[in-house]
């Protein structure tokens, strides 16, 4: 499983890192904005995106919009972890087709739950994910 | 009289107030403003507040202490701010580089079948202190955003403090009018509550 992991604070980057190590998931690569994570993105065999929301350059809704739109990384499950709480950004991200929205601070085990979740889900919808 | 034709003659007078006002004619200006107020039972607000105006203004122009603000102690302030950004950057590194040598050392000791079960749960322990240590670092992350809001907002302030320093003589400029209040949600409860009415 190959994890992209975007956030413009080096600090929570490498938190989720370690967060992620805890879980078992070991390859796991960093972006530090939307700009930065799409050409990685669509070079790289990535499984799974974990982002940020506010961002400068490109922020992780227009990243979250991007995969969406892609015909290659559509499929991609991606989850937001982010300060941001207002009611119509998250309707906004359950919208654009997130598949978790974690806001910070979070636990390691929120982190986990939100983690096993979607994976559950995505192996209850084999076709849909291989497609 | 008619309320348009009413309004018309409110509006014309005003015209002739902002006129006078613009050429300094101070007394037509304040007798125009009588005129214009008197009708709405105005005039004492809007003659002090076109007093306190023309106060503000030739203070913006006299008083040093506006410009020093907007060349000096701003920009000195929201260096102290990056400042903080970095320091507060480091420390968070520094600690969880520490966490990172020491969650594999609590793991192995944790796990260690030669160790007694005292020894092992101590492990565990640690295990979860060190966890815990490496989640409070997200302070730096939530703490630096609102710092890096305060930065841009001093940015913006100071900008136009500057442009209000320069155009005292004119008209000070519009500050746009903060938006709507967005509703937030509570914590992770309310998210997961709100996702799931919405089918997640």
């Amino acid at each position: 499983m190959r994890i992209l992991v975007v956030d413009d604070f080096s600090t929570m980057r490498r938190i989720i890192r370690n967060l992620l190590r805890e879980l078992g998931f070991q390859n796991i690569q960093e972006a530090d904005d939307g700009n930065t994570a799409w050409p990685m993105l669509q070079a790289g065999n990535f499984d799974f995106l974990v982002t940020d929301w506010n961002m400068p350059g490109m922020p992780g809704i227009d990243l979250l919009k991007a995969v969406r739109a892609d015909e290659r990384l559509k499929t991609m499950p991606v989850l937001l972890v982010t300060a941001e709480a207002k009611r119509e950004q998250i309707v906004e991200a359950a919208q654009a087709g997130v598949n978790g929205y974690i806001i910070k601070p979070f636990t390691a085990e929120t982190l986990r739950e939100k983690l096993d979740r979607i994976f559950a889900r995505i192996e209850a919808a084999p076709a849909e994910a291989a497609s | 009289m008619s309320a348009a034709a009413s309004r018309e003659q409110r509006l014309a007078t005003a015209k002739a107030l902002v006129e006078h006002l613009e050429a300094g004619r101070e007394q037509e200006a304040g007798a125009l403003a009588r005129e214009l107020a008197d009708a709405e039972g105005l005039a004492e607000d809007l003659g002090r507040m076109t007093r306190e105006l023309h106060e503000a203004l030739n203070a913006l122009r006299v008083d040093p202490r506006i410009s020093e603000l907007a060349s000096n102690d701003i920009p000195d302030a929201r260096e102290k701010l990056s400042w903080v950004l970095t320091l507060t950057e480091q420390a968070a590194h520094t600690v969880i580089s520490a966490v990172e040598e020491g969650l594999p050392v609590s793991t192995r000791v944790a796990e260690d079948d030669s160790a007694s079960d005292a020894v092992r749960a101590a492990g565990q322990r640690m295990h979860e202190i060190f966890s815990d240590i490496l989640m409070a670092q997200s302070f730096q992350d939530l703490s630096g955003q609102a710092i890096r809001r305060v930065i841009e907002v001093s940015g913006e302030l100071e900008r136009r403090l500057a442009s209000l320093v320069q155009r005292a003589g004119g008209k000070p400029p519009a500050v746009p009018a903060a938006g709507p209040g967005a509703q937030r949600v509570q914590g992770q409860d309310e998210v997961d509550a709100l996702l799931s009415g919405l089918g997640f």
